[in-house]
């Protein structure tokens, strides 16, 4: 009987080894760290400073800038992604022949690494010899060389959330393609014998089925656009200026070109502040009221 | 005979609008799949063109394909000669973390679901809540860790690395699968002498296959396309693809050909696995993700 008790703690007990060593311990060293001065070489000549990394952090308008671009960051593709994410899959809800080689396809971009999918578009948004700049050019005459989408601080946002967006929307395609597949058809039939055109039959009927998918999309894109790193270090790293400055970047560039572990540290843990807020926000909305 | 004809209007219009309707369709299903694939084709022409055609403007419809830069990347020309090395470098750790979050996050899926234990729904929420951690919070305490443990540049510690990160998200996942699953058909399978063990071997399991097949290839591509920790905790011996790709962007300015044909093979593991389960991957979206 005693056993019996015990049994599911101990088969659950080795993902709470590896998340207690490789999450939490680590988590919790990094809100140590902060609080003091260390060069991250020289990781033993470390000296207590209190809050004193806080105070540097957030009295900086280069930090402040940070965080603001990270948030703009975060709600423009998460937007989109929503709103494209959704628009693709209604697209793609048929039961046409062939339409499985087009999710697959359309499943492509969240599949390719963004550490190079920075680097091809860097190529693609390139003034002078990239595509994006021919295709400008040929639809709407913009001569190529003008939009030096990488090189002008405004373009090289609007070239980071876009290759952001490509990148990481099959993943909300994919969750309202699933959910799409997994309403009822009885309740659309009848609202069509009654004399519901689509738009009222998508408001009424499909919308309130994709809640829960809808929620899921903005719970997990909120998370992990928050951190973006890899697509924004290969493509723009930050530049030009600090017009790309993403608080991910600015965290790494801290502790591993500048060596200031705990002043980024400091950056880390304001960034841990702002993903736990947002991420307990969704989940109680997710879950309801929950019950812990 | 008035009526006639109005009925015949009115079918001609729907018609009509049917086919207008499909026309429609068509453009914006061609429209996804040109946003979707464009970069991805575009990198796999460079990747077959010589330097002189890469930089072309306007750019060549047509070219001679050459092989030119895969034959350097496997050569000493690109990654001076240690492509194969990382290759096998990401298909380790990628394999290895994947299979024990795949073992792990079954048994780990299978008794939230299935056993009700003290503590059980914080448990499971404390599991889904350290999915938030972002992993660039993590990197400098990490760093300085993984030094201490004395697994620098040790592929052991990105396969432990990667299995903490993902586990949450496949304990989430398979969880949800097992749900789906009546407890009824296990409780037979009792009754007719089976133990516990034997009904998840003998009914369970083959239930959930789908669902473990797709939670499996997420986890798998979550680990290849990693870049931050790979890129920090390793010099040369156990460094990934991934890791290695700024390697491309020398002294001299970025290798595009090598960028195109590196990027490529670096989609390849993620497209063969996507081609052979793609179905499964978007039903077990719908049944690990949406459904809750």
């Amino acid at each position: 009987m005693k056993l019996k008790r015990v049994y599911p703690y101990f088969l659950v007990s080795p993902i709470f080894l590896f998340l207690v060593i490789f999450l939490v311990y680590p988590t919790l060293y990094q809100v140590y760290l902060s609080f003091y001065d260390i060069y991250l070489l020289r990781p033993d000549k470390a000296t207590y400073v209190g809050l004193t990394n806080y105070f540097k952090v957030l009295s900086d308008p280069n930090v402040i800038h940070s965080i603001y671009l990270t948030l703009l960051f975060t709600f423009l593709t998460v937007i989109l992604e929503l709103v494209l994410g959704l628009a693709i899959a209604l697209l793609l809800d048929r039961s046409w022949k062939g339409i499985g080689i087009l999710e697959t396809i359309v499943l492509l971009p969240f599949f390719a690494m963004p550490i190079v999918s920075g680097l091809v578009w860097k190529f693609l948004w390139d003034a002078d010899w990239g595509i994006i700049n021919y295709l400008l050019s040929l639809i709407f005459g913009i001569k190529i060389g003008t939009l030096n989408w990488l090189g002008d601080p405004n373009l090289a946002f609007i070239a980071i959330v876009v290759t952001e967006v490509w990148n990481h929307t099959p993943f909300a395609v994919l969750v309202f393609l699933a959910s799409l597949k997994a309403i009822p058809i009885q309740p659309i039939e009848s609202a069509k014998i009654d004399g519901a055109n689509p738009i009222q039959i998508f408001r009424h009927i499909t919308l309130p089925f994709l809640t829960p998918a809808i929620l899921i999309v903005l719970t997990f894109r909120t998370i992990f656009n928050l951190r973006v790193f890899d697509v924004i270090y290969s493509l723009t790293a930050g530049g030009p200026g600090n017009a790309t400055y993403l608080m991910s970047i600015n965290i790494y560039f801290s502790a591993f070109r500048y060596y200031q572990a705990g002043y980024g540290g400091a950056l880390a843990v304001i960034l841990l502040i702002i993903t736990l807020i947002f991420g307990l926000i969704y989940f109680k909305i997710l879950y309801g009221k929950l019950e812990v | 005979m008035e009526k006639l004809i109005r009925l015949y209007k009115t079918s001609r219009k729907k018609k009509m609008t049917g086919v207008l309707k499909t026309l429609l369709l068509v453009m914006g299903l061609t429209i996804v799949l040109i946003w979707s694939l464009l970069p991805i084709l575009w990198t796999l022409r460079i990747s077959l063109m010589s330097k002189v055609d890469a930089f072309s403007m306007p750019p060549k419809l047509f070219f001679y394909p050459t092989f030119e830069n895969y034959i350097k990347l496997f050569s000493k020309a690109y990654f001076g000669g240690r492509f194969i090395h990382y290759f096998i470098n990401s298909l380790i750790v990628s394999i290895g973390s994947m299979s024990i979050c795949a073992l792990l996050g079954a048994i780990g899926g299978y008794t939230f679901s299935r056993y009700k234990f003290k503590g059980d729904k914080f448990l499971s929420f404390s599991i889904i809540a350290s999915r938030m951690m972002p992993p660039v919070v993590l990197v400098i305490p990490l760093f300085l860790l993984i030094k201490n443990w004395g697994l620098y540049d040790n592929l052991i510690a990105l396969i432990f690395q990667y299995t903490a990160f993902n586990l949450p998200f496949s304990t989430w996942m398979m969880k949800g699968f097992v749900d789906e699953i009546p407890v009824d058909l296990e409780e037979s399978a009792m009754v007719d002498g089976c133990s516990k063990l034997g009904a998840f071997f003998r009914i369970t399991s083959y239930l959930i296959a789908p669902g473990f097949i797709a939670t499996s290839i997420y986890t798998f591509i979550l680990s290849w396309n990693e870049f931050l920790f790979a890129f920090i905790m390793t010099s040369t011996k156990a460094k990934t693809l991934a890791a290695a790709a700024p390697e491309l962007i020398g002294e001299v300015g970025v290798e595009w050909g090598a960028i195109a044909s590196m990027g490529i093979c670096a989609l390849l593991p993620a497209v063969i696995l996507t081609l052979f389960a793609s179905r499964y991957l978007i039903k077990g979206m719908l049944l690990g993700a949406v459904k809750r």
